[in-house]
């Protein structure tokens, strides 16, 4: 493999550790209001096609609080999905870690399946809780184009940040 | 006392959005985990509005007391707490002295129904300012329920085809991959304690 590419794909990866690691978000009850308001807006925007209070989902676990919606794999349709628009269909599941009112992302997994035959057929951001031993193929943190094999590496976001391209730079493109 | 809208936080937050500056608002608090139910509608608030929220309660001198929470900053939404055993006297005074409360920001009275009760028959002009802006707090139905979680867990035991005591069994030893999955399982099970 020409000139180091897992070396600096190790490099990278720590890179996208100690971004992750500045990323502190409030607390999980102001987390959780956060994006349950950010999916009611954009859902009363669109014509309130989705019962976001009955999709939306919590657990906790000792210290830390694991936001979902929608199915833990992205099948097929299903009314616990959040639909846009376009038709694209939403799932997502993020945890979070609580600590002195203070939350720090663990995981995540945002799924955008788009409808039709449209290519790509779906984005998924996706956060690992650490890293993998070959980070050229599997970042810590990364984006799927559409093929479950492929991961391309991408920064730790915010949840809101997910959801702002989700519904800002994909949607419009659907 | 049942007239008014449930809504719940959004709307409410949303109607408050609409009412704009200078509004007074009546939530009539939920009878069991008043405090939770407080503190859950506040970061609702919050996230709607985009404006901070902060608890006022007066005490020793009201009026004074009131004025200044109320007065500094202006442009916050201030939920008014611990007026429900408030008498005819301190609503009386309270009515009187409404317009050194005028602000901006959103006032909203979280209130019992006993205490509704006190501010319509002796604040009149409070009443007044609060007009049909009342309304019973809903929930929000987010927490997963048992059912689900097990369904949760029997999709992910079925897709990775391990039980999840295999799961647990390799999260003690260090040895399960890095997936975002995992991390979910280990929640669903309330064993947060191995992520």
């Amino acid at each position: 493999m020409p000139g180091n590419a897992p070396e600096r794909a190790v490099a990278l990866d720590g890179g996208l550790q100690r971004l992750m690691e500045s990323i502190i978000l409030p607390s999980s009850r102001d987390v959780i209001a956060q994006i349950r308001t950010y999916l009611l807006s954009q859902n009363a925007d669109a014509g309130n096609r989705n019962n976001v209070y009955q999709i939306l989902k919590v657990v906790h676990s000792r210290d830390l609080v694991f936001i979902t919606l929608g199915p833990p794999f992205d099948k097929e349709p299903t009314e616990c999905h959040y639909y846009l628009a376009s038709g694209s269909r939403l799932s997502f599941g993020v945890t979070l870690r609580e600590s002195n009112g203070r939350c720090a992302l663990v995981a995540y997994r945002f799924q955008l399946s788009l409808p039709g035959e449209q290519l790509p057929s779906f984005f998924r951001f996706d956060l690992n809780d650490k890293p993998h031993d070959a980070p050229l193929f599997e970042p810590r943190c990364h984006v799927h184009p559409g093929v479950d094999d492929v991961r391309l590496p991408c920064p730790p976001l915010a949840p809101l940040e997910v959801l702002d391209r989700v519904f800002f730079v994909i949607e419009p493109a659907a | 006392m049942t007239d008014f809208a449930v809504g719940p936080s959004f709307e409410i937050g949303r109607r408050i959005d609409i009412r704009g500056p200078y509004s007074w608002f009546v939530v009539l608090k939920p009878a069991q985990d008043a405090e939770i139910a407080l503190q859950n509608f506040m970061a609702d608030l919050s996230a709607v509005l985009d404006v901070p929220v902060r608890v006022v309660r007066p005490t020793g001198a009201i009026i004074e007391s009131l004025r200044a929470a109320l007065g500094e900053p202006t442009d916050d939404a201030a939920v008014l707490t611990g007026l429900d055993q408030a008498d005819e006297g301190t609503w009386g005074a309270l009515d009187i002295n409404r317009s050194g409360f005028a602000r901006p920001g959103a006032v909203i009275l979280w209130l019992s129904p006993a205490g509704l009760v006190g501010l319509c028959q002796h604040a009149p002009n409070l009443r007044s300012f609060v007009g049909g802006s009342i309304f019973y707090l809903g929930s929000h139905g987010e927490t997963m329920t048992a059912a689900e979680r097990q369904q949760r867990i029997s999709d992910l035991e079925m897709h990775f085809k391990i039980t999840s005591a295999e799961v647990v069994r390799l999260a003690e030893s260090r040895a399960l991959p890095p997936e975002p999955h995992f991390v979910e399982w280990l929640v669903l099970l309330d064993r947060g304690d191995l992520v």
